[in-house]
């Protein structure tokens, strides 16, 4: 059974579809069967693999679930990954969901996938909807990338705070460090101070601020494929291992 | 996902271009870049009798060890570490996944090396206007060679027969979620008309010249109303096939199914000329004789083998602090086994023995049963049709074995089970003999029937010549086997822990008995076969 793997954030530009992209090809890598779902209306992770929906595909056969919906998987440019390609309909999935009145529907559909891969990554829309509350019941881990700022630490202790007032699984919450930037003394000082904190778990592996993450936009490729030797894909491996790791001893 | 699982493979002919799609492609507007090209030797293995590939496996070894692969989907099942290239036991493989996957398939069998392969591919890549990938294709040139190795079991190709030519294939692996670009592709590969190779493994084995049908234990294709000497002659020629088959990997020592497959060929040899009687001419009586020798000649190397392919079973039946006991039995055992074999393979190999099959050969392909042998009468029953002579030599033993069977109750002596376990076989050698003249839906069912009865006589017996055997070990033991005196205690309470296990299991067969036979009087099938009033 595939594992859920979400990666969220409430505040936007954190990162967080540059680390859905890296670490769903470093797992493919690593020789499992991965999916990309982009859930996010912006389609960023779809437009980093080149792939473009089908005009027909839209929120509504998401919901349907199934072989509609199956039937709009694409394979990316490498072995054993495939996207589910986000639709601009998506931005209304919040209106749709409430129509179902539910708040397990997308763990429904994703139930169904999950004999076909090892691993289906959820790339999540920033803010917290209907749709967040969705993701997080689907979601075995909800990984969040956090830039080492006071402003992104109170996001995180607000979507703390969220799971608790909902009775989710606090523990599903994998934070990480994103967009480190070393010579940076606020960077460096809060790292510090929350790496250790028993309430966050921070994972040990940061994502620095480079170069080659940044130009993600221009290759539209993973950055092991175009800069393989890098310090960024290096870090991007790291930080899978160590998720993987964590999932193995769950 | 899987990209390959969907992948289509084509059969080309040489002088297609591989250029040819790339430039058909290119019209319709899609990019087409060619990739690095590849060139990749291995080696593929399988069981003389084809296991892995009858159960849809493939195994290959590369330059990094030993793989498993589906032979549909070209999926990797499980790899191992390992260099030599010879012929292998699953237990000669490191414990690991592959192994696991290999031992329920080729069980006592070894792999042999068969074909090397040397394939060169060019592959290609086409891109959409976002220049994302969408179909990949590939060409491929694949030499095949047979494995030279002296002890090659196959039959050899003829002296001066060109070595077989490279085969040319073409692969589309399409891209999930894009199926234009494959109906596009395919759309211009169709006025070529180009064979799909749905298994392009068992297709490369083809092409290397090997049969892979040739082991196969198929009954022999037989007409109703053909003349009882064309029938029973053509069962023959099939045993006979079948023997000299097997005779190569017999002398090699390559694995035991060979000589159990040889001895298979050559009983069944001498059913037929026991069972169908007044049939064959008088000259066809001093190979009975023959063949009894050559059968009693490896009596003792089959026990040898059996007992050796038991030896884990064995072990598992004792306590662990027992089992060690049992070793130096088994190393008796090793050693009598090679004696035995190599009395056994320099007879297959001298005069006598081929002076003997050449004669047996010539007889069956040159006899013609329409034709009077000078001054002797043809047989009485030579050119009767064969269905109603099948019909009551099967009518026959059967009645033999219902009456028999019917006699035996939980009194009866061991004795009684062995006579009937040959009345059973010899029934069921006459049901596989004539089961294509029958109507297969009432002789299959009939045939299993039989077996299951067989079966469980089969158990009974083996179970007893155990426990005899291991017996006369013991006795044997007492009389001062010095050598091994440091064992003696404990190989005593390992032989004895195993006869009593032994002798609980044939307990429990016998017990199973009653029912079996029932099951085999009751069958409706069986009643059509030997009406009994």
């Amino acid at each position: 059974m595939a594992k859920t793997i979400a990666l969220y954030s409430i505040k936007g530009g954190v990162g967080k579809t540059a680390a859905t992209v890296n670490l769903a090809h470093a797992a493919a890598v690593a020789g499992h069967a991965t999916l990309i779902c982009d859930l996010d209306p912006q389609g960023a992770a779809s437009y980093y693999f080149r792939v473009r929906p089908a005009r027909k595909f839209g929120r509504k056969k998401l919901l349907q679930g199934g072989k509609e919906m199956e039937k709009n998987i694409k394979g990316t440019d490498y072995e054993l990954l495939d996207i589910l390609p986000a639709s601009f309909s998506y931005r209304k999935l919040d209106l749709s969901l409430g129509d179902t009145d539910s708040r397990k529907a997308l763990k429904e559909i994703f139930r169904r996938l999950a004999g076909s891969y090892d691993y289906i990554f959820l790339d999540c829309p920033p803010n917290i909807t209907l749709v967040s509350e969705n993701i997080f019941r689907a979601a075995d881990y909800v990984v969040v990338p956090c830039i080492p700022t006071t402003l992104s630490t109170l996001t995180l202790t607000k979507l703390l705070d969220f799971f608790a007032a909902e009775k989710l699984d606090r523990n599903k919450i994998v934070p990480f460090f994103s967009m480190v930037e070393n010579r940076k003394r606020l960077h460096r000082e809060l790292m510090n101070e929350l790496s250790g904190a028993p309430e966050y778990r921070f994972l040990q592996s940061a994502i620095p601020y480079l170069a080659e993450i940044e130009r993600m936009g221009l290759t539209r490729s993973p950055v092991a494929v175009r800069f393989s030797g890098s310090p960024a894909a290096q870090a991007y491996r790291e930080l899978w291992d160590e998720l993987e790791r964590l999932i193995a001893t769950r | 996902m899987n990209k390959l699982k969907n992948a289509k493979e084509f059969l080309v002919p040489p002088d297609l271009a591989p250029d040819y799609l790339r430039e058909e492609m290119a019209k319709l507007g899609y990019r087409v870049i060619e990739e690095r090209s590849l060139t990749r030797k291995s080696r593929l293995f399988d069981t003389f009798d084809w296991r892995l590939l009858g159960s849809g496996l493939l195994l290959v070894r590369g330059r990094d060890g030993y793989h498993l692969y589906g032979a549909d989907d070209g999926r990797e099942v499980a790899r191992a570490q390992g260099k030599s290239g010879g012929h292998k036991f699953s237990h000669d493989f490191p414990a690991g996944p592959l192994r696991e996957a290999l031992a329920p398939v080729i069980a006592m069998r070894a792999v042999l090396p068969l074909l090397d392969l040397r394939a060169q591919s060019r592959s290609w890549e086409m891109r959409n206007r976002d220049d994302k990938l969408v179909l990949r294709y590939c060409w491929r040139q694949l030499a095949v060679r047979r494995v030279d190795w002296r002890s090659d079991p196959h039959p050899r190709r003829a002296k001066g027969e060109a070595a077989s030519a490279p085969l040319h294939t073409l692969v589309l692996e399409p891209v999930t979620g894009y199926r234009k670009p494959v109906r596009e592709a395919l759309a211009i590969l169709e006025p070529q008309n180009l064979p799909p190779v749905s298994r392009l493994a068992a297709h490369l084995y083809r092409h290397a010249g090997f049969d892979l049908e040739a082991g196969k234990k198929a009954v022999p294709q037989l007409g109703p109303d053909w003349p009882s000497a064309k029938a029973a002659l053509e069962i023959l020629r099939h045993q006979y096939r079948l023997m000299r088959l097997n005779e190569a990997g017999i002398i090699a020592d390559l694995d035991s199914e060979f000589l159990h497959d040889f001895r298979v060929a050559l009983r069944r040899s001498r059913a037929v000329m026991a069972r169908v009687k007044k049939v064959l001419p008088a000259s066809a009586k001093h190979f009975r004789s023959q063949m009894a020798d050559l059968a009693s000649r490896s009596n003792r190397l089959r026990d040898l083998d059996v007992y050796l392919l038991q030896r884990e079973e064995y072990r598992r039946m004792l306590p662990s602090g027992l089992q060690e006991g049992l070793e130096p039995v088994f190393a008796v055992l090793v050693e009598e086994r090679a004696r035995e074999f190599k009395k056994l393979a320099r007879w297959m190999k001298g005069a006598d023995y081929r002076r003997i099959m050449t004669k047996w050969g010539e007889f069956l392909a040159g006899h013609d049963p329409l034709q009077a042998e000078d001054g002797v009468a043809a047989p009485a029953k030579a050119l009767v049709p064969v269905l109603p002579l099948a019909e009551k030599a099967i009518a026959a033993a059967c009645a033999r074995l219902l009456e028999h069977g019917r006699a035996i109750g939980p009194e009866s002596p061991d004795e009684a089970l062995h006579a009937l376990r040959l009345d059973c076989k010899k029934l069921r050698y006459l049901f596989e003999f004539f089961a294509a003249i029958f109507p297969s839906e009432e002789i299959t069912p009939l045939i299993s029937r039989t077996k299951k009865l067989q079966d469980n006589l089969g158990a009974f017996n083996d179970l007893f010549v155990q426990q005899e055997a291991l017996r006369h070990f013991l006795a044997d033991l007492g009389r001062g086997g010095a050598r091994h005196a440091a064992g003696i205690a404990t190989a005593a309470a390992a032989i004895g822990g195993l006869i009593t296990q032994l002798s609980r299991e044939q307990g429990r067969v016998r017990r199973d008995f009653a029912k079996t036979f029932k099951a085999f009087e009751g069958c409706e099938h069986r009643k059509k076969f030997c009406p009994e009033e």
